[in-house]
């Protein structure tokens, strides 16, 4: 995969082309057919996805019953939980491919080498995701806060 | 502060005393009182603030007495992460501290010196920053999930 290709996701937008490619030595592209199930909530974490074509759905299933949490698009990530702690890390949530998806992938593993062997780059790309996952947060904080307030108007409606 | 006193936070995990050491040539121990307005909306800042200890609230104004709330932020919350990739930008909220706040300081001009002298340092910074978020969201998710699914019930109770 050429440099030029990912360059233009935000997540690499500060990185040098010779960084880029250094990035890449470490990173897989994986591809998947629509409907294609890429991991599921309780799997062992495996790495960071970045999509660089198609959409994924990520779900949860409380109870059985099927949640749909976020669709995500181009340029998105995924997995960055899996990068972190002691390395015993499961899924979250499942994740599917809605449509047929082209998705950059770095291992858990090629991450800690990326950290022992190019610190500078891994901190550029890791800022990026610091500011995508607030913004996801701060999406999730404001969902959090309507569906309560909707719980709490049926509450008072049924009671 | 010691660098021992700091390595007591949760955002300092990582660090060994010199790791710590070189960290804080870069950033600087902030504290404010209770009451304090850290920064005021629509002024200039560029930077990233970490809170260690304290609860930061954020207030909007759009018309002079009328001030809404936006948000509140915790220990191991941070703000100005955006300001970090360019300009100085206005800040879009106020930042009250309401009770004592103590929390760490680090400039655009002295991030980009760490990003170059001691980038070790910043990823364990950026990574600790990330297993916190990382653990809000999985509280959050399966809050969010028994959330959707009450709602569901209680939409069918209230057809019924």
């Amino acid at each position: 995969m050429l440099a030029d290709d990912i360059k233009k996701f935000d997540i690499f937008a500060d990185l040098e082309e010779i960084e880029v490619k250094k990035f890449l030595q470490f990173a897989q592209v994986k591809q998947y057919k629509a409907k294609e199930v890429i991991f599921e909530q309780g799997d062992p974490g495996s790495g960071l996805f970045l999509i660089l074509r198609g959409k994924i759905e990520i779900y949860i299933e409380p109870d059985g019953k099927r949640v749909s949490l976020a669709i995500l698009k181009s340029g998105e990530f995924m997995g960055e939980m899996s990068l972190f702690g002691d390395g015993n890390q499961t899924r979250t949530a499942s994740a599917l491919a809605y449509e047929s998806v082209t998705a950059v992938m770095i291992s858990t593993l090629d991450f800690r080498r990326l950290q022992t062997s190019g610190p500078k780059i891994l901190s550029k790309i890791l800022l990026r995701l610091v500011v995508g996952l607030a913004k996801r947060y701060s999406t999730i904080k404001e969902g959090h806060k309507d569906l309560s307030n909707k719980v709490s108007e049926l509450k008072n409606k049924v009671a | 502060m010691l660098v021992d006193d700091l390595q007591k936070y949760e955002l300092f995990q990582d660090f060994d005393d010199l790791g710590l050491t070189k960290l804080m040539q870069f950033a600087k121990l902030k504290r404010f009182d209770k009451g304090t307005e850290i920064f005021k909306q629509d002024q200039p800042g560029a930077g990233l603030f970490f809170i260690l200890e304290g609860h930061i609230r954020l207030l909007y104004s759009e018309i002079e007495d009328e001030i809404e709330i936006i948000d509140d932020l915790y220990d191991g919350d941070f703000f100005g992460e955006t300001t970090l990739f360019g300009d100085v930008q206005d800040r879009p909220y106020t930042y009250k501290a309401m009770n004592n706040v103590t929390g760490i300081w680090i400039n655009t001009l002295e991030y980009r010196r760490l990003q170059n002298s001691g980038p070790a340092e910043l990823t364990k910074l950026l990574l600790r920053v990330i297993i916190g978020l990382a653990n809000t969201f999985r509280v959050k998710n399966t809050e969010f999930g028994k959330l959707k699914k009450e709602l569901e019930e209680l939409q069918v109770e209230s057809n019924d």
